[in-house]
């Protein structure tokens, strides 16, 4: 057999599961007979700083955890890119996670599943059994509920089967740039009641932290099914029907995310 | 309505979802512009969450060390009389490391306005017990709960500076839950300060659903627990 050692970076923003990928990785790849090394890499901040995952994979002895050049660069938020640059060379593998990002909820899975979905594309390009890996996440995975588990699961098989024809936008590391989030149109609602009130979210900023939901004093705003903010989580949308326009969710919003006009 | 002085392209700004950082910066933002101040404002930032708006507003920003946003910004204001200095801390870096600068500069009445938030938990290391922490509230590093008679009563920060200030002092503790009484606080704040008055220091009550693994729903109620432990209202007004 010919020699086979494969380094994998994984690059990604704290709390989006970085270090979790690179645990059930290493594991499942021991676990299958090979040499396998995870050493992770991040500081103290949860919110607002770069996590890494240095991974590799080998059939003989692996002599040192870190490396300089990637053969597969695994990136999950835009932030990340900068950092990891140096890593890449014309050999590498690059897999673009960010493009997934909104897939889980397409899906009706939790958006907390990212990390899983983009697993289950890395692994269909590494010689590890699926069953291994689906092993090795149920282990890691046991403190969490049982439906949480079902649904990484089943993005991890979802991931796999994208890998299979993956565009090639998610192959390059730019071209996500250009599908900023910035760019994404406002949820405008007019009332037909009382046309005065105009209800406008916009998406590009709501985090989905629901505390609109709890002041409206209407009941009027709940989480919309089908619209997905910067997080991947589904965002709030308004009943305009109910609504008064007495503009608490406005003041209340955290994230400057909602706004309403209440011509009087 | 974003407020005036709120960059554009910072949003959306690096707070976790549900974080009340956003609501104190938002009412900050519309009370320098309602006093436009914008281009006379030094804002400071303590190490801590409050660190992450480092580039929120159009305005100049400092970020200093653990708990020393208090003698820096006091330090500026005594160099440059005709600024506006906002001094933003956490309850671990007012309360626990920067307490003695946060004491002398109230003792010594420095015209600053300092804006602590309270969440109770250090936020950004991953919800450790704080001075603030509630009695039997479950952290990181109190797993059975805060037990008082071993650390400690949570900590009082206005109710022991309106004893030690001089008689000129703004000292007022609010709640995110009432963003038009916050800014209405803030105002009374910072006009105490441009009028030379003395010292303003406001404590806000400020959620973190991310640390006190909550939803939207939990972090208000776990508010309104605090909301009693901690009674809302101005201590000392100027006169």
């Amino acid at each position: 057999m010919k020699n086979f050692h494969q380094k994998i970076l994984l690059a990604g923003e704290g709390g989006q599961g970085i270090q979790a990928m690179g645990q059930i990785l290493n594991k499942a790849a021991f676990s299958s007979g090979f040499e396998s090394v995870y050493i992770p890499n991040y500081g103290v901040e949860q919110r607002g700083g770069i996590s890494l995952a240095y991974v590799q994979i080998s059939d003989s002895a692996i002599p040192y955890p870190k490396f300089k050049i990637a053969d597969f660069l695994v990136v999950m938020c835009l932030r990340a890119i900068p950092r990891v640059q140096d890593y890449l060379c014309k050999k590498t593998t690059v897999i673009n996670g960010t493009v997934f990002i909104q897939m889980p909820t397409q899906y009706q899975l939790s958006p907390k599943t990212h990390n899983m979905l983009v697993l289950g594309i890395l692994s269909k390009f590494l010689p590890l059994n699926q069953e291994k890996i689906l092993e090795t996440m149920q282990e890691r995975f046991k403190k969490i509920p049982s439906l949480l588990l079902e649904q990484n699961k089943k993005a991890f098989m979802i991931g796999r089967e994208q890998a299979l024809n993956l565009p090639l936008y998610a192959r390059q590391l730019r071209r996500v740039m250009v599908e900023d989030h910035r760019n994404w149109p406002a949820d405008i609602k007019q009332s037909k009641n009382n046309s005065k009130i105009v209800h406008i979210i916009h998406r590009k900023l709501c985090k989905s932290c629901g505390i609109c939901i709890e002041r409206c004093p209407q009941k009027a705003l709940s989480y919309s099914k089908k619209l997905t903010g910067i997080y991947g989580t589904q965002i709030v949308e308004v009943d305009i029907e109910k609504c008064i326009g007495c503009r608490l969710c406005e003041q209340v919003c955290p994230d400057f995310s909602i706004e309403v006009r209440n011509k009087k | 309505m974003i407020p005036k002085c709120i960059k554009r392209e910072s949003l959306p700004h690096l707070f976790c979802p549900g974080c009340g950082y956003g609501l104190i910066f938002k009412s900050l933002g519309s009370v320098i512009d309602k006093l436009n101040i914008a281009s006379k404002t030094v804002l400071g930032l303590d190490i801590g969450c409050s660190l992450l708006a480092w580039n929120l507003f159009e305005i100049d920003t400092i970020q200093t060390h653990h708990g020393r946003v208090v003698p820096v910004m006091a330090g500026f204001r005594f160099a440059k009389p005709e600024s506006v200095v906002l001094g933003v801390v956490g309850d671990g870096g007012g309360y626990a490391i920067g307490l003695q600068s946060l004491l002398h500069s109230a003792h010594r009445n420095d015209p600053i306005t300092i804006i602590l938030v309270n969440n109770t938990v250090y936020g950004m290391t991953g919800g450790q017990m704080a001075p603030t922490t509630l009695p039997g509230e479950i952290t990181d590093t109190t797993p059975n709960g805060r037990d008082a008679k071993k650390t400690g009563k949570p900590f009082l920060g206005p109710e022991i500076l309106t004893t030690i200030t001089s008689q000129n002092a703004y000292i007022a503790r609010a709640s995110v839950r009432n963003p038009l009484k916050l800014e209405e606080y803030f105002q009374r704040a910072i006009s105490n300060q441009i009028n030379h008055k003395g010292f303003s220091f406001m404590e806000i009550l400020s959620l973190c659903p991310q640390n006190w693994k909550t939803d939207a729903a939990g972090a208000l109620e776990f508010l309104t627990k605090m909301e009693k432990y901690y009674p809302i209202g101005e201590f000392k007004k100027p006169k």
